[in-house]
């Protein structure tokens, strides 16, 4: 619905009130707005179901009225319409009459149309038990009063003015009425003594009538107030209609002035009131006290009007006293909102300050200048107030006549060349002045929500004489400047240099902006004019950072950088200058320049930015600790890891209590992340528990800062809850149970369509994070952790039946038992083959209650079977799942490597056919073809494929292994001699033979063949790597 | 400067100082550039793009690899894509067609460096041709040969089946009713399930363009018979009930066709406007079956008014609000509807 600026908003609820002296327009404009409040208060459907309310309102917006009302009509024939519009829907068709008789340009068609809204509402309240009854009442007295204010629309006749009281009084008959009724409800309502906290609907309905009541009484005195106004002597004539209202806004001032807005604002119409019976002192001590109310936003508008009432009475003063109503209302006007520009009331006040002025103007005891600058000022003020239509237009215009001024276009300056520098200055010092006027004409205008297409035009001129005045600007600087000598006035040269850098900074030329500003910085050090060019500078070159692709803007970054370095060294204790450390911090960073940026965090003041830094820097030192980890740069990524610890714990002791948010959270897992790192689970959990920071109890406070971070928080804290149960001193029955808490709140993160396979992502990573704390464990601790993760793994394993879970808790004992391997074992004994032996039992009943039988579940129990030495049983599992995906080439591995497995320790005599089948392959399918391919077979299906390049030459590795072991088993030397071969075969052709650590295997094996052989054992010396 | 330009320059300036600086954080705390697959039903995976094919895309995060499926993926993102590209494509995936066009334009498909950015270039900026041909504001048969020659430059792109569901879309528009048959049919070789039901729901919708109502009403039931879980299929099967609905008006049985259209309106989310569209002109076509103009009316209006942002259903609102206003008295509403039919889908029907 659209609202216009021309309207007098009330000034509790932004209802619009009724001033009778209104153009018919502006009339037609505020009916729509007086009833759009009632259709903005209504229940929205915006669940599923036949969306009624909003297709009635687009209905209504679109102009198809008669539509609306046939819809509103059959609504009970659609489905899931709220049953609170269905039994509203005559209020909804009174909506709609109304919206059709304000669209209408016909008198008689508009007429009818109040005429069928009136029949509708007075249909509507005799329902008697609707919710919206009151506010029909509301509309219907509202409605009265529409018909009224249109009949004082224009210059009415004296019929008029009596039909447009009677209809005011009709109105203020229906208000009464609803404050009698609404008086015995509340009444009823308080006798009840609701408890909000017990009834939370009772409560709510009382709030309802009390706001219903307040409003019903302030329209009961508005109405008498517009009905005095029909005379043409209000003071006289009306003087028994604005004393009632006077006592009724009174009333409303005293016993609820304090408690409610619409009370305080009472206030100011009790001024009106006076001001209509020629008290005018009494007027104007009222529209101050208004103005000595509370500042709160429900009372801005008021204060506003207020205002201009006690402008409007000091400049009747004899002799007008215009200081007070220039300094009160510059004041006021200096606090008006970018949202309150385009508001009627600030036109008002904007005319009647203008008025201030020109009164200063006319009085003859001022001098020239201050004439001429008064006149200026309120030339200023009404060609602002012009620029927004409202009924304030006709007066400011006409003020504006009178100050010859016709056209309301800001004169700027011509781009002719300037005659000297100083005149280049001087001329853009008037263009800058001239385009600041224009930027505020923009910014009130620009302000307003629906902008008419007469409002958008003279945006669109604005914004057009904003771009000419500044390219004239910048050609009358460059020009002054290009005129500089030796002799001219240093301070006029920089300051032509600072206007020009503004003015191309306001353009968006930051390239340009960012060299004159710099320059200007450079050459006037410690100068305030060299600051603030440098400042320019430095902006314009981050804007263009944002501009420039990421892999094109290296320079960019050096330039920012220089400059930063400039400002903040050269004007140390300049607060301005020092927002640039955050800039230099944060290039530092980009850059990975650790210690740069450290040792710039260590210069910032103390406080919350300083450790915000301290705690980005420990996030991406601990990233880069990973990195080097992963390159195998153990020493620099604990060092870095040390200096993650440093800073991110720092940065969290400086976080203040209810202000930490996301950031801090994931920063806090960071430091509970290096602790666990550290083998210091206990200072882990206190992180992840602080009562500040700690991430754990924020979760339930402020939730989860990332989609992931929930996953990521809960598999850290089961690892540090399994770390201390290592621990002697710590109490296992009661981290086993949080454990198990954590492991629940660990799978309600991952909700959603995707969760299931998310979480089992989050699982294997799990599973690899412990194996890869075993792997580095010392011997005695890895054995403590094994037990450790033993028990807790039993118990994850009893409290769930979960699938994913399960899987989690089998593949992890499986990478506990291969950690408990010793690398020469062919199979696992003791407590790794414990180990695996429960992970097969897992396995085992995850596949019986599965129907599907899981391809990679069986996958693991054979690998289960292989590690345990349960060839056979690995081998018929394995052959299950090829004769299903025979491409699966871990499958295939995992088979080959089971019969080699099982070759060496069947009898010596089967031992070469063994190996023949490890190489060869075995069981044969249908079509006659080996199932299980051996190793020679994957060898040349993954031969030349870069995606399989590590499974080609651990084939190619067992190839010469088992054949080796063939010939050894017959006793042929020719046998393993082709192994030699085997091995020299894919030297030559890959002389990096898939990298040092494959290399080394096939050297070591290559040598055993070679001393087998009765060789010297030269390794693979023969066949150097290229 | 005077005063007030300082007093003004200065908390601008720092203000804007913030603002610039607010977007290195996030940038720098990533450890390194990934490619990224977002799927239909879930979160962007980011990872190591190993492969695309028109069967699927294969991406590698940490130690694992995950395969997603062309019907199942909504965007990718690849490294080293231009940012013309990137908001091209996400301009294009938001249907904001003309942004797209802008920034893709800007973009010299030959300079890309990896094959399968070539291929996701080429094909929004296809996507985008054709989507401008199906509102009526491009040439349709320009737009099917520029269809055919995608697939023939990039046989293996993961786009390979929304360019033929496109193609379909097109032969569709142009009333070539059964090559657009066949160019559906074509999407049952997909590897997603959910592709192979939208062949058989599209194909529905072909076959009910040509006027074969009965059997497409067979293959809408097909699809609504289906067992399926995925968001995606569970709203193919609404779109197949709309479907089934005009089918019936068609064939004399519109009030069973208004009771379908009724339980999808209480089911219907506010904010899917094609699932929205597709409804409200069923009810439209159930409402003239039995010959409520007024109620067809009002139907095409809640398409007209509320779900304007698909356009062929929005073009075949107004196309039925062009008939149907003389009928209640309105010729002038008839005249603004033809206008706006007109204004926004130009070459609609043609």
């Amino acid at each position: 619905m659209p609202v216009s600026s021309e309207l007098n908003r009330h000034p509790v609820d932004g209802t619009v009130l009724l001033d009778p002296q209104r153009s018919i327009g502006f009339v037609l404009v505020l009916f729509a707005c007086v009833f759009a409040f009632p259709a903005a208060t209504a229940k929205r459907v915006v669940a599923q179901g036949e969306p009624a309310q909003a297709f009635l309102d687009q209905l209504r917006s679109q102009g198809y009225y008669d539509m609306a009302v046939i819809y509103l009509d059959r609504l009970n024939q659609y489905p899931g319409v709220d049953p609170e519009l269905l039994a509203a829907a005559s209020l909804e068709k009174a909506q709609t009459y109304i919206d059709a008789a304000v669209a209408s340009t016909d008198a008689d068609k508009r007429d009818r149309n109040f005429r069928d809204a009136e029949t509708q509402l007075r249909q509507f309240t005799r329902q008697g038990s609707h919710p919206r009854i009151a506010e029909a009442r509301s509309q219907l007295g509202r409605l009265q009063m529409v018909r009224a204010s249109q009949l004082m629309a224009s210059d009415p006749t004296d019929a008029q003015r009596d039909a447009a009281r009677e209809s005011y009084l009709e109105a203020a008959k229906t208000f009464d009425a609803i404050v009698d009724e609404l008086t015995i409800k509340l009444k009823d309502i308080q006798g009840q003594k609701i408890d909000a906290s017990k009834d939370p609907e009772a409560a709510q309905r009382r709030d309802r009538y009390r706001a219903e009541f307040l409003q019903a009484k302030f329209d009961a005195a508005e109405t008498r107030r517009l009905a005095a106004e029909t005379f043409k002597d209000p003071a006289s004539d009306g003087k028994a209609l604005l004393q009632k209202s006077t006592e009724l806004f009174t009333d409303l001032y005293d016993n609820y002035g304090q408690k409610y807005p619409i009370g305080a604002n009472a206030l100011f119409y009790t001024g009106r009131c006076q001001e209509l019976l020629g008290n005018n002192k009494d007027a104007l001590d009222r529209f101050m006290l208004m103005l000595d109310q509370v500042d709160a936003d429900p009372l801005r508008e008021a204060k506003f009007q207020a205002l201009s009432g006690a402008i409007r009475l000091w400049l009747k003063q004899s002799p007008p006293d215009y200081q007070q109503g220039i300094k009160l209302g510059e004041e006021m006007l200096r606090s008006v909102r970018r949202n309150e520009q385009s508001l009627a009331s600030v036109q008002e006040l904007r005319v009647h300050v203008a008025k201030a002025y020109l009164a200063k103007a006319n009085d003859g005891g001022q001098s020239g200048p201050d004439k001429n600058n008064a006149q200026s000022e309120g030339r200023k003020l009404l060609v602002n107030a012009s620029k927004v239509p409202g009924p304030h237009l006709a007066e400011a215009k006409s003020l504006m006549a009178d100050l010859g001024v016709e056209d309301t276009k800001v004169e700027l300056p011509k781009a002719e060349p300037p005659k000297s520098l100083d005149d280049a200055v001087e001329k853009a010092r008037q263009l800058l002045s001239a385009t600041e006027s224009l930027r505020q004409s923009l910014s009130v205008l620009s302000s307003e929500p629906n902008p008419s297409k007469e409002v958008q035009d003279q945006i669109n001129e604005i914004t057009k004489q904003l771009a000419e005045s500044s390219g004239i600007g910048i050609v009358i600087l460059r020009g002054g400047l290009a005129m500089m000598t030796r002799n001219s006035d240093f301070e006029k040269v920089n300051e032509a240099r600072q206007l020009l850098t503004y003015i191309l900074y306001q353009e968006k030329r930051y390239r340009d902006a960012a060299v004159v500003g710099r320059f200007l910085a450079r050459t006037s050090p410690g100068t305030e004019v060299g600051l603030r060019g440098g400042l320019l500078a430095l902006n314009s070159l981050q804007l263009l950072l944002a501009e420039v692709p990421t892999d094109a803007n290296a320079g960019l970054i050096d330039q920012v950088d220089a400059l930063g370095k400039f400002l903040t060294k050269t004007w140390p204790n300049n607060p301005d200058a020092r927002a640039a450390e955050g800039v230099m911090i944060r290039l530092a960073l980009s850059k990975d320049r650790f210690d740069e940026a450290e040792s710039l965090i260590n210069q910032m003041a103390e406080g919350p930015e300083q450790a915000k830094f301290r705690r980005l820097l420990g996030q991406l030192l601990y990233n880069a600790s990973v990195l080097a980890g992963r390159d195998g740069d153990r020493e620099n990524a604990q060092q870095l890891l040390n200096r993650a610890g440093e800073q991110l714990s720092l940065g969290l002791e400086a976080a203040e209590s209810g202000r930490v948010d996301g950031e801090a959270m994931q920063a806090a897992l960071v430091l509970g992340k290096i602790y666990l790192k550290q083998d210091n689970a206990a200072a882990a959990i206190k992180v992840l528990d602080h009562p500040v920071y700690g991430p754990i109890g924020l979760m339930k406070s402020l939730g989860p800062p990332t989609e992931s971070f929930g996953g990521d928080l809960y598999g850290t804290e089961l690892q540090v809850l399994v770390q201390l149960m290592i621990s002697a001193d710590q109490d296992t029955a009661k981290l086993l149970g949080r454990a198990t808490d954590t492991m629940e709140n660990l799978r309600k993160s991952f909700a959603g369509p995707d969760g299931q396979k998310r979480l089992s992502a989050t699982y294997m990573r799990m599973a690899g994070s412990i194996r890869d704390q075993l792997d580095s464990a010392p011997p005695a601790k890895r054995e403590k952790l094994i037990g450790a993760f033993r028990v807790f793994l039993d118990r994850i394993a009893k409290t769930t039946k979960n699938p994913d879970t399960l899987s989690w808790v089998g593949q992890t004992l499986m990478q506990m038992g291969e950690s408990a391997m010793l690398p020469t074992d062919s199979k696992a004994t003791g407590q790794a083959a414990e180990l695996i032996q429960s992970a097969a039992s897992t396995f085992e009943s995850l596949l019986q209650g599965n129907q599907e039988k899981p391809l990679a579940l069986q996958y693991q129990l054979a690998r289960c079977y292989r590690l345990l030495g349960q060839y056979k049983k690995a081998i018929d599992t394995l052959a299950t799942i090829l004769e299903a995906k025979p491409m699966m080439l871990d499958a295939q591995s995992e088979a080959a490597l089971a019969y080699e497995k099982w070759a060496a320790e069947v009898a010596p005599k089967y031992a070469s056919n063994a190996y023949s089948t490890a190489l060869s392959g075995g069981r044969r399918g249908a079509d006659g073809k080996n199932v299980i391919w051996g190793w020679g077979k994957i060898s040349q299906l993954t031969s030349g494929k870069e995606q399989f390049r590590d499974k080609f030459f651990d084939a190619r590795y067992h190839v010469a292994s088992c054949r080796y072991l063939m010939g050894k088993a017959m006793g042929s030397n020719e046998v393993m001699q082709k192994a030699v071969s085997d091995i020299t075969k894919v030297a030559s052709l890959y002389p990096e033979l898939g990298g040092p650590e494959q290399r080394k295997k096939f050297d070591v094996l290559m040598k055993e063949i070679q001393r087998a052989l009765g060789q010297q054992a030269t390794g693979l010396a023969a066949t150097p790597p290229q | 400067m005077t005063n007030d330009q300082r007093k003004f320059s200065r908390p601008f300036l720092i203000a804007a100082l913030l603002i610039a600086t607010q977007g290195w954080v996030g940038s720098e705390t990533a450890v390194a550039q990934l490619d990224r697959v977002t799927p239909l039903d879930g979160k962007a995976i980011s990872g190591s793009i190993q492969s695309v094919a028109k069967d699927g895309i294969t991406i590698k995060v940490g130690n694992n690899t995950e395969k997603l499926l062309p019907g199942d993926i909504e965007k990718i993102a690849l490294q080293g894509d231009p940012s013309a590209l990137t908001k091209g494509r996400e301009f294009a995936v938001d249907g904001e067609y003309e942004q797209a066009l802008e920034e893709l334009r800007k973009i010299d498909i030959g300079s890309l460096k990896r094959d399968a950015s070539k291929a996701d270039a080429a094909y929004y900026l296809l996507l985008c041709e054709v989507k401008s041909a199906l509102a009526g504001r491009g040439n349709k048969t320009k737009a099917a040969s520029a269809a055919v020659n995608y697939v023939r430059t990039y046989p293996d792109s993961w786009h390979y089946y929304s360019v033929q569901r496109l193609t379909g879309d097109l032969a569709l528009a142009l009333n070539k009713h059964d090559q657009a048959i066949s160019f559906y049919e074509r999407l049952r070789a997909a590897p997603s399930t959910n592709t192979k039901i939208e062949s058989v729901y599209l194909t529905a919708v072909a076959m009910l363009a040509k006027g074969e109502s009965a059997s497409a009403l067979d293959l809408f039931d097909k699809v609504i018979g289906l067992k399926v879980q995925s968001p995606s299929s569970l709203r193919l099967q609404l779109l197949a009930k709309a479907g089934k609905a005009v089918a019936m008006a068609r064939m004399d049985r519109a009030d069973e066709g208004l009771a379908l259209v009724d339980a999808l309106i209480e089911e219907m989310g506010p904010a899917d406007v094609e699932m929205g569209a597709r409804i409200y002109n069923a009810q439209g076509a159930s409402y003239e079956a039995k010959g409520d103009d007024e109620g067809a009316i009002l139907a095409y209006l809640h398409t007209h008014l509320m779900f304007s942002g698909q356009p062929d259903a929005h073009a075949h609102a107004l196309t039925r609000l062009v008939d149907l206003w003389p009928k209640v008295g309105k010729p002038q509403r008839a005249a603004e509807a033809k206008q706006e039919l007109q204004q926004r889908y130009p070459g609609y029907g043609r």
